[in-house]
């Protein structure tokens, strides 16, 4: 058994403050403790005055709301790139030749892409800082409310991968210089979801795309440029969901929030 | 040709990000501060660890001490990018350094006070007195304190975040306890809310009177 000098215990006492010795080690400072009342009241002063440090070192400062919000914005751009330019780069693999081809399809069969649906993929791709950027659905329905009196309500996806991650107020319409729309954006996994909400008439739905029925109630479905748009209504609004998801799982995520 | 594709990692995802990296921005802000000791300056590097931590969030092992790694990001930017900055601002130099861990090695600092003047002493320790202190020590010194008193990360932790053997935390910690206690205790007589152990009342009295005086005092109770 190794006893310790005074001076071994004061070199090496912070170790045995911070509980970082195993139990043989502690044991030789325990005893020295118990063997030399000069170590013990340095020891106690020392402890009294390391703990009062750390007390006051705890009463830190909490990352302010601004920046934090600045910080989710940024995050959110970040989770959500432009793809386009990235897959210009590309040499034409597999999945562009699949999209210009589905693209091709979509306007052979239709004659044309509604403008909503252009216009909601194109939101989509932007990489705009967002106005609020919130995970809470109440404070950004609160906003629109307050602010550009539309009465949104962000779709509530009940899906475990899904976050929201803001919104901003945008337009729709007329190449940005429509109506007043709401644009919100999420996280789902890896992907990124846009959704735009808008003020509009009933029955404008089978114009869009193709009508599919969800939870007894219509969604259209469309696709531009490789992004597939849902489109349903709610409350007198219209949402857009935007995403490069496959359809169906887009539509059984716009059923979580009906 | 697929360049463009292989060289961007699988997006991050989100939510787990959420959950997972983003319940220590207050701890990264708290100790940003303490490292730039500029609100700026620490909102902005926050932002840049938990950029950098999300974009490369796939080199993360999963289960691994989450905490420690952001730790490391940041202290890694600042280094990099913030340090050099800082040249124009205030810290303890060598010689202000070796003087006060000379002066406590000669009468054993706060901790030799007499109990009475220990309570004195450890009301006057509040948060703004301690982060002032905090925030003369030289970096490494400051880094130790800040991880194992302000964050409670482990000596196997710490000596990850600073990239340094578990023994070069262990003389740091050690030293740097040593600094900031003597720099408090100096305060506290400077400010005259502990009394120099002698009795007298500290008014006048210069530091270097204080320290001959307890030179003095050691000596004839060695004799």
């Amino acid at each position: 058994m190794s006893h310790l000098s005074c001076d071994e215990f004061h070199q090496f006492v912070d170790p045995y403050l911070d509980g970082e010795y195993d139990a043989l080690e502690r044991r030789d400072f325990d005893m020295h403790l118990a063997a030399c009342s000069g170590c013990r009241r340095w020891f106690e002063n020392h402890r009294a005055v390391q703990s009062a440090i750390k007390g006051a070192l705890a009463s830190a400062t909490p990352l302010p709301g601004g920046a934090r919000a600045r910080i989710r914005t940024r995050l959110a751009l970040e989770a959500a790139p432009a793809r386009r330019t990235r897959l210009v780069k590309l040499a034409l693999p597999v999945p562009v030749v699949a999209a210009a081809a589905a693209v091709f399809f979509f306007v052979g069969t239709t004659g044309f892409t509604p403008a909503v649906v252009e216009d909601a993929v194109a939101q989509h791709e932007e990489e705009m800082p967002l106005d609020v950027p919130t995970p809470e659905a109440e404070e950004l329905d609160r906003w629109f409310q307050d602010r550009v009196r539309l009465r949104v309500r962000a779709p509530r996806f009940r899906d475990r991968s899904t976050m929201l991650l803001g919104g901003r107020l945008s337009r729709i319409g007329a190449r940005g210089h429509g109506q007043r729309a709401a644009y919100l954006v999420y996280g789902v996994g890896r992907h990124k979801v846009s959704v735009l909400a808008f003020d509009s008439a009933d029955g404008e739905l089978e114009q869009f795309g193709e009508v599919r029925r969800v939870k007894g109630r219509p969604v259209s479905v469309a696709e531009h440029h490789g992004r597939h748009v849902v489109m349903y209504r709610q409350g007198g609004l219209t949402y857009t969901v935007t995403s490069d998801l496959p359809t169906q799982r887009m539509v059984e995520l716009v059923g979580t929030a009906m | 040709m697929f360049k463009g594709l292989l060289g961007r990692q699988k997006p991050t995802d989100h939510v787990e990000f959420e959950r997972v990296a983003m319940p220590h921005a207050d701890a990264l802000y708290g100790a940003a501060l303490r490292m730039t000791r500029d609100g700026t300056q620490a909102e902005d590097l926050v932002q840049e660890t938990l950029l950098r931590a999300y974009r490369f969030w796939h080199k993360f092992e999963q289960g691994t001490n989450v905490k420690a790694w952001l730790f490391r990001i940041q202290t890694n930017i600042f280094i990099n990018k913030y340090r050099k900055k800082q040249t124009e601002q205030r810290f303890l130099d060598q010689r202000e350094v070796d003087d006060l861990l000379e002066r406590y090695a000669a009468d054993d600092g706060p901790a030799a006070m007499p109990p009475d003047t220990r309570q004195d002493f450890l009301t006057h320790l509040v948060g703004d007195e301690v982060m002032a202190a905090l925030d003369q020590l030289p970096f490494e010194f400051r880094m130790a304190v800040l991880l194992a008193d302000m964050h409670d990360f482990s000596y196997k932790e710490i000596a990850d975040v600073l990239d340094c053997p578990v023994g070069t935390v262990m003389s740091r910690l050690h030293r740097a306890r040593k600094l900031l206690q003597a720099q408090l205790y100096a305060y506290a007589v400077e400010r005259g809310v502990v009394h120099k152990p002698d009795g007298a009342t500290g008014d006048n009295v210069t530091d270097l009177d204080l320290f001959r005086s307890q030179r003095q005092r050691k000596k004839s109770a060695n004799a």
